[in-house]
């Protein structure tokens, strides 16, 4: 660009006059940040026309002065809030959510290891008879393990192996008692021992998949486990 | 016979204070500026009154949008100096204005400079007929025109009938005088 024509040109006390439209603004602006020389020159232009304000400026009224300061409004911030501050603010706030929600689950978790240690404190119970349920022939992998305790018959089973069930379905445990199947309780497939029905006696144990809250009787199709005792 | 300025800050300081928006930034603004900006509201608006009224405006539209003064797109005085003369000029064109000012013919336009006023009052004043001699007629009508009347270089060569070209080859070459003059 041909610095001196654009200069020679007058764009610049147009410019310093603020006789430009938005994009003839943008335009010089984008000019100035690009040529030095136009700063320069823009600079010059600028001084003189200042200088030809104040010889020209006319006294205000007295106590002009006074309106107008009384007319700003006090600064009601007297420390400004370091910028810097609003984010460390911010991010003090997030971390204590976050800190939050890290102790929360951190309780919760030491509440179920609490419930599992009981679980498993009963189990010790020499009383207990441990009875590894099998897969059936169409879940070969499918494993669970009932603890039966002959004391005070109850019964918990811990899920080793078993697919999860989904919102519309429960595990049912069936205790056989003379060739019928006497329900024992539902579960779903957790980590954690869950406590079923007491179960008096049983030549075996089966486990079926069924709709959510269990079947009066068994649904055979859909047996995972079967062990004889 | 007038007053003293007290001025304290510099100009850098002046901005950061505003920046800030700490008072002193406007206190500083008006001993410092007053005056011109005086000058160009009162020369468009002709009435003591409204040019109150608008510098009071244009004072509190600066300290309002303060945040959007960049220096890297002019200096200082040019911001508020548009200010002003946006305001005057607004003013002038709003409709309870017109109703109660008589329109002025172009002759009455070109400023009668009130010497007196200037002289008794401003003591900055680098003699202002010595000044107006520097300038060519032509560069002087456009001059006054754009920067005490807040005609649009367009407007201007509608009224003076002439092609824009030729405003703002006189324009330049008007300013050009005045560094001239004030270097």
């Amino acid at each position: 660009m041909d610095i001196n024509a654009y200069i020679a040109s007058g764009n610049l006390e147009l410019y310093a006059n603020g006789l430009l439209n938005d994009q003839e603004r943008a335009e010089v602006q984008a000019l100035l940040a690009q040529y030095p020389e136009l700063r320069a020159e823009l600079k010059e232009i600028e001084l003189s026309l200042e200088q030809y304000a104040i010889a020209n400026g006319v006294e205000p009224p007295a106590g002009l002065k006074e309106k107008i300061m009384s007319s700003i409004p006090a600064a009601t911030v007297i420390y400004r809030l370091n910028p810097m501050a609003k984010y460390a603010i911010a991010a003090s706030v997030a971390l204590f959510i976050f800190m939050t929600g890290v102790i929360v689950s951190l309780v919760t978790k030491v509440d179920e290891k609490e419930q599992q240690i009981a679980q498993l404190e009963r189990i010790r119970n020499p009383k207990a008879v441990k009875v590894t349920l099998a897969g059936v022939q169409s879940h070969p992998d499918a494993d669970a393990v009932v603890y039966w305790d002959m004391d005070n018959k109850e019964v918990m089973i811990d899920c080793v192996d078993l697919p999860k069930t989904d919102d519309g379905h429960q595990y049912q445990l069936w205790a056989l008692v003379d060739g019928k199947p006497v329900d024992a309780g539902v579960f779903e497939e957790k980590e954690t021992l869950q406590q079923l029905k007491k179960v008096s006696q049983a030549q075996a144990f089966a486990v079926t998949l069924e709709p959510k809250g269990g079947s009066e009787n068994p649904t055979l199709e859909k047996m995972y486990l079967y062990t004889e005792l | 016979m007038a007053k003293q300025k007290k001025i304290i800050l510099s100009e850098e300081e002046l901005i950061d204070a505003l920046r800030k928006q700490q008072k002193l930034g406007i206190d500083q603004l008006y001993e410092r500026y007053s005056t011109a900006l005086y000058g160009v509201i009162f020369r468009i608006v002709q009435a003591e009154e409204v040019a109150e009224d608008v510098m009071q405006e244009a004072f509190l539209k600066i300290w309002n949008t303060f945040g959007s003064f960049d220096e890297s797109k002019g200096r200082l005085f040019t911001w508020i100096v548009n200010i002003a003369r946006n305001l005057a000029i607004d003013k002038v064109r709003s409709k309870d204005f017109k109703n109660s000012t008589k329109n002025q013919d172009l002759e009455n336009t070109v400023i009668q400079i009130d010497t007196r006023r200037n002289t008794s009052y401003n003591p900055d004043t680098l003699g202002v007929k010595e000044l107006l001699e520097n300038l060519r007629p032509e560069q002087k009508v456009i001059l006054e025109l754009v920067y005490f009347k807040g005609f649009t270089h367009v407007e201007v060569a509608d009224e003076l009938e002439i092609p824009l070209g030729t405003v703002k080859t006189r324009l330049r070459m008007g300013v050009m005088a005045l560094r001239k003059y004030f270097n």
